[in-house]
């Protein structure tokens, strides 16, 4: 290669490396959007400058409001079952803590789906985030062929005083377990639900897998 | 070929900077605005830049979340049903709101008795897994108290317009407010405060103490504001049954080639024997 062909492939290649820089920086700009559950959107009116007249005639903004008292629930209805037809998944459902003294959530044996309890239920607020495992002790886990879930699926949980909520799959991902976004374990945000599993490239010497494998769904209509 | 070349040099260096001239343009980001009401008696009529949007407000209740642009409010707060162009108002207050701030802003009284509207920020930055925040606020028409917890005092010395707050472990509190200092009388409780989990509980300290004639309205109002999330660990399993279909791609395709090359040979040989 003549040294002048080498300056314009150096050139040419110093302008495209700067040029998709400047793309990641782009493309990485998360855009937080705060959206406000199952309330109503307040209309863009509402705070618009320039101030209109005092005593305007436009009707009142239907603003949500409720009464400020305490959180307290008692004997609030949990998960007890989940079922994920397409896959086959019929099973129990315990709510689950933290593994003490880290930020790791306890799942359950291999046949129980664990309900992330430090969450919301599934349809309040939120994600609510239910756990299995994929395989373990030499057999699958409840959660095997969660891979398979397409978007348009149903997910089906039953509560303890046997009512129950449908779920749709709306995508599903699969990330390194350490790099789980903090959306997923949010109380921000619309009612969602997160179902994760282990799945990706298995490490041999620690006898984990290296990724998760996320279903999300949402209210079904 | 020499202007070739310095065409093509100054057209790469030209896309390069069209790129970097691209603005990473983001609309500043809404705020999060709740009202609380925290007059004890008196409902009322809230205006915000002259749009009459919180009709007959009652005490002890929270509108929201409202989710607004950046900007500054004009906020007017009139007894329900006054007309706002001849009556006086209540509270009149001018509010800025940050972008992508999350805020309460609380019609209450002042140590005086005096109705104010107070601005307080929410913290809603992660809790830790299992636990939920207590806030308190004092925007009673009294002096410093204390905030017992189960008997302990978890906040002290908190004065007419300040917060305190802890992240605690999720379960129920048996909350009291008192004079600074003291653990008897209870001014205000004891009441049971629930802590949730990825939640922040905001208790407001509201009302006045008894006068004369006027009994106390002394009491706590709360509201629930949900937090951001924190990444957590899902550890779930241990045999490694899964197949290897996420070997890379170099992988698959050197398994292909060998593959391809065995069955070369092998009719090779076929060839050759036949």
């Amino acid at each position: 290669m003549t040294r002048r062909s080498a300056f314009v492939l150096a050139t040419v290649s110093l302008a495209l490396g700067v040029a998709s820089l400047v793309a990641l920086g782009h493309g990485s700009a998360v855009s937080h959007t705060t959206t406000l559950g199952t309330l109503a959107p307040v209309p863009a009116t509402v705070g618009s400058p320039p101030a209109s007249a005092p005593g305007s005639t436009a009707p009142p903004v239907p603003v949500p409001t409720m009464t400020a008292t305490d959180a307290a629930v008692p004997d609030a209805s949990v998960p007890a079952w989940l079922t994920i037809g397409r896959i086959g998944v019929g099973a129990p459902v315990v709510p689950t803590g933290v593994v003490p003294s880290t930020n790791q959530i306890e799942v359950p044996d291999l046949d129980h789906v664990g309900w992330y309890r430090f969450g919301p239920r599934p349809g309040e607020d939120g994600s609510a985030v239910l756990v299995g495992h994929v395989d373990g002790e030499g057999r699958t886990g409840i959660f095997w062929r969660l891979r398979q879930l397409v978007p348009g699926d149903l997910v089906t949980v039953t509560f303890s005083d046997g009512s129950k909520r449908r779920f749709v799959v709306s995508g599903r991902q699969e990330l390194p377990k350490l790099a789980l976004p903090p959306d997923l374990f949010s109380r921000q945000g619309p009612p969602r639900l997160t179902v994760i599993t282990c799945g990706g490239a298995f490490n041999q010497a620690s006898g984990h897998y290296l990724d998760n494998v996320i279903v999300e769904a949402t209210p079904a209509a | 070929m020499r202007k070739r070349l310095i065409a093509t040099v100054l057209g790469a260096g030209l896309i390069g900077m069209l790129a970097l001239a691209a603005p990473a343009s983001a609309a500043p980001a809404n705020g999060t605005v709740y009202v609380v009401h925290g007059i004890p008696g008196a409902t009322v009529d809230v205006y915000v830049n002259g749009t009459k949007t919180l009709p007959s407000f009652a005490p002890g209740t929270v509108a929201g979340p409202l989710s607004l642009a950046p900007a500054s409010y004009a906020i007017k707060i009139f007894a329900a049903g006054a007309d706002p162009t001849s009556a006086t108002p209540v509270i009149s207050a001018s509010v800025t709101l940050p972008a992508g701030a999350n805020v309460s802003l609380v019609a209450n009284v002042d140590a005086n008795g005096k109705p104010t509207l107070s601005t307080f920020v929410n913290d809603t930055t992660a809790a830790a897994a299992g636990k939920g925040r207590l806030v308190v606020r004092h925007t009673a028409a009294a002096p410093a108290v204390d905030v017992l917890a189960n008997g302990s005092p978890a906040f002290t010395k908190l004065v007419n317009g300040n917060e305190a707050k802890a992240d605690l472990a999720a379960g129920t509190i048996s909350a009291s407010v008192v004079a600074t200092g003291t653990t008897t009388p209870a001014l205000i409780g004891p009441a049971n405060v629930t802590v949730t989990a990825g939640m922040a509980t905001v208790v407001y300290a509201i009302g006045a103490p008894a006068t004369g004639s006027v009994a106390s309205t002394l009491g706590v109002i709360t509201q629930q504001i949900p937090l951001a999330g924190a990444a957590m660990v899902v550890q779930s399993g241990t045999a490694g049954l899964l197949d290897h279909g996420h070997a890379p791609a170099w992988a698959v395709a050197g398994l292909a080639i060998a593959a391809l090359g065995l069955s070369v040979s092998g009719w090779a040989v076929a060839r050759a024997r036949s």
